[in-house]
């Protein structure tokens, strides 16, 4: 009998455990939804790199290189010219624009009244595991805002009715949406980028 | 007596670890955690040796060792459900590896706590 309750009981907890497992990751978007190869909204032609400064000045290069730890201090390099991260706002690199945010400079994979900005953390020692970091920024100097889930979307569409009602959808609904097709979640802020208007269909 | 340190037991070795591993879970949400090591794998870790411990403790910290293989099967099947996108979240065989060492880890203290906490009982029937 006492058998029977111990075996319940250890069920019970590997029941609340795995229910904890999947609680943790829940309302997130699946893996590489934001990882697109090609930003949109912005028609880069310049293929050589350049740095923003703070105050607007560009400094070409073709080789940017970023350090930063706890000897070197946070400092971005343009063929081999040193510069403090905290003075530099942005860069190209390949025709993509990367945001400074903190000591980091995510890659802008949408671009307009809202930008969104893509950065990957790999863990070290492997290149199976990514951990993928999603940025919101209303204008081009708006602060970074992470977003990690439905309500993170809903906060940044929030002055635009329609992208607003199409993230506001029922929970099960968004998750098949997305399921099915990625395009569901760019849609919602391209809606938001094109003055709040739906877009033509393809 | 026996309840008080089976309790205890359940603080030091549940609770905590799950509390820890909560707390770097929401340090990585607000990204105010860059270490990736501690982010990615100490919370996992917590995890593991959080479910051994409790599973050992409803046992009285004598291994049942279906329920340790029914453990361990678990967090094979885990990543493998990553894998195949049926849950979410990244497949690494490295969290395995983290599962299976913070397991052994609870394991391995199994006796230092049973001493502890669970061989009160005696003590009191001798006295």
């Amino acid at each position: 009998m006492k058998s029977i309750k111990k075996n319940l009981l250890s069920v019970a907890i590997i029941g609340f455990f795995i229910f904890m497992a999947l609680a943790s990751s829940k309302g997130k978007f699946p893996h590489g939804t934001f990882n697109g190869s090609q930003p949109r909204g912005e028609i880069i032609s310049d293929t050589l790199g350049c740095l923003v400064l703070n105050n607007g000045d560009r400094v070409y290069g073709s080789k940017i290189r970023q350090q930063s730890g706890a000897v070197i201090k946070d400092q971005i390099q343009i063929d081999g010219k040193k510069f403090p991260m905290r003075e530099v706002k942005g860069y190209y690199l390949n025709g993509m624009y990367h945001g400074r945010y903190k000591s980091t400079y995510p890659r802008r994979v949408l671009h307009g009244k809202l930008n969104l900005y893509y950065a990957q953390d790999w863990h070290s020692g492997t290149s199976s595991t990514i951990s993928e970091y999603v940025y919101w920024q209303k204008g081009e100097d708006g602060g970074f805002n992470i977003l990690r889930n439905w309500k993170d979307v809903r906060e940044a569409v929030k002055d635009c009715p329609l992208a607003y009602s199409l993230a506001n959808a029922k929970k099960g609904l968004l998750k098949r949406e997305l399921k099915r097709d990625r395009e569901y979640i760019w849609r919602i802020f391209e809606i938001y980028n094109n003055n709040c208007k739906d877009l033509p269909k393809k | 007596m026996l309840r008080l340190y089976k309790l205890i037991d359940v603080v030091i070795n549940v609770f905590l670890p799950i509390l820890l591993g909560v707390f770097i879970y929401f340090l990585k949400q607000t990204n105010t955690l860059s270490s990736s090591f501690i982010t990615n794998y100490l919370a996992d870790g917590l995890w593991a040796f959080s479910l051994t411990s409790a599973i050992l403790i409803i046992w009285n910290r004598v291994p049942s060792w279906l329920w340790q293989i029914i453990i361990f099967i678990l967090f094979v099947l885990f990543e493998i459900l990553q894998y195949y996108k049926k849950i979410n979240g990244t497949a690494d065989v490295y969290d395995v590896v983290v599962y299976f060492t913070y397991a052994a880890f609870a394991l391995a203290l199994n006796p230092f706590y049973k001493k502890k906490f669970h061989n009160q009982n005696k003590t009191h029937e001798i006295n």
